[in-house]
């Protein structure tokens, strides 16, 4: 059972300083930017979708809370301003010692009753191609894959 | 052995003529469009992106031409020179129907690549439409590799899992 809690300024807080670095990491990772200028673009990827930090329109910052009230992660979502009926999901971890209890698959679903209620009738995401376990989950909770971004150095 | 031209007028018309329907479809396949929309769409985006036809600054607009010069296959890729490593992205990588599956690939994506390098490229990307299972495993076997998916989830029922 999970429950989604919006995020307070602490979590928020907490929240940048963690997924700031790893965005910037995976970004390296995937080849997309360099180690040198990584940390500042990610840095200003966050900055340019969340300018009202909390508070800006349409984006929800949720805490994932389970059944004995611990935080086992984060959940973003944001409604598209041009596509009001669609919706993306920028980020959602669940916490390295709180995987393999089935929190992800709740997370979703409780994710999609908070979506219906704004008038979400399609949800995309974005996973890096390495991450071969979310993938996985994705397919398993019924999003099929609609694009892939493929990349060669020369 | 494969070389590269420069599209010529007519050439340019022809690619035209196949790759914005085909990109509506794929648009429309994929769930981002409705079938109504999607002409319109995929003609404000081709005109968009080159506005002046094969002579749109930093668009390359190529065909492929066998060794007898007959003409096997298109190419279009855009390089941006402004990035902290030089990137082409490649929009559209096709043979004509009929001169598929003759081996061309690996020497055409060696053109395109030393064409590349000679703008300054250091890297490529593209996007391919998940559904084009073919055009995956191209990419694939060739080098690229997969760095980001997208996915998406029709909510229109309830009880659709």
């Amino acid at each position: 059972m999970i429950t989604l809690v919006l995020m307070t300024e602490a979590d928020f807080a907490a929240y940048l300083e963690k997924t700031i670095p790893q965005y910037a990491h995976e970004k390296v990772k995937a080849g997309n930017w360099t180690e040198a200028e990584a940390l500042e673009r990610s840095r200003k990827e966050y900055e340019h979708f969340l300018p009202e930090g909390l508070r800006t329109a349409g984006h929800f910052l949720f805490m994932l809370v389970n059944e004995t009230g611990a935080k086992v992660g984060w959940l973003w979502y944001a409604l598209d301003p041009k596509k009001p009926e669609q919706a993306f999901i920028y980020d959602f971890e669940i916490y390295d010692q709180f995987r393999r209890r089935g929190y992800a698959i709740a997370a979703l679903s409780a994710l999609e009753a908070h979506a219906r209620p704004c008038g979400v009738k399609k949800l995309e995401l974005h996973v890096f191609g390495f991450n071969t376990a979310a993938r996985e989950l994705y397919k398993k909770c019924g999003y099929a894959e609609t694009n892939v971004m493929m990349a060669k150095s020369i | 052995m494969i070389r590269f031209e420069p599209m010529s007028d007519d050439d340019f018309a022809a690619f035209l003529r196949k790759s914005i329907p085909e990109y509506a479809y794929d648009q429309t396949r994929s769930g981002n469009w409705t079938a109504h929309e999607a002409m319109g769409k995929a003609r404000a985006e081709f005109q968009q992106m080159l506005p002046n036809g094969p002579q749109t600054p930093n668009q390359h607009l190529r065909v492929m031409l066998d060794d007898r010069g007959h003409k096997v296959g298109m190419v279009w890729y855009f390089v941006n020179t402004q990035r902290e490593r030089p990137t082409a992205f490649l929009i559209d990588f096709f043979f004509f129907p009929e001169e598929r599956h003759k081996g061309y690939e690996a020497e055409a994506f060696a053109v395109f690549e030393a064409e590349a390098r000679a703008h300054g490229v250091q890297r490529v990307e593209l996007q391919v439409f998940s559904h084009k299972t073919d055009e995956v495993a191209l990419y694939l076997n060739h080098g690229y590799t997969q760095t980001s998916v997208f996915f998406a989830k029709d909510l229109g029922e309830a009880d659709k899992q």
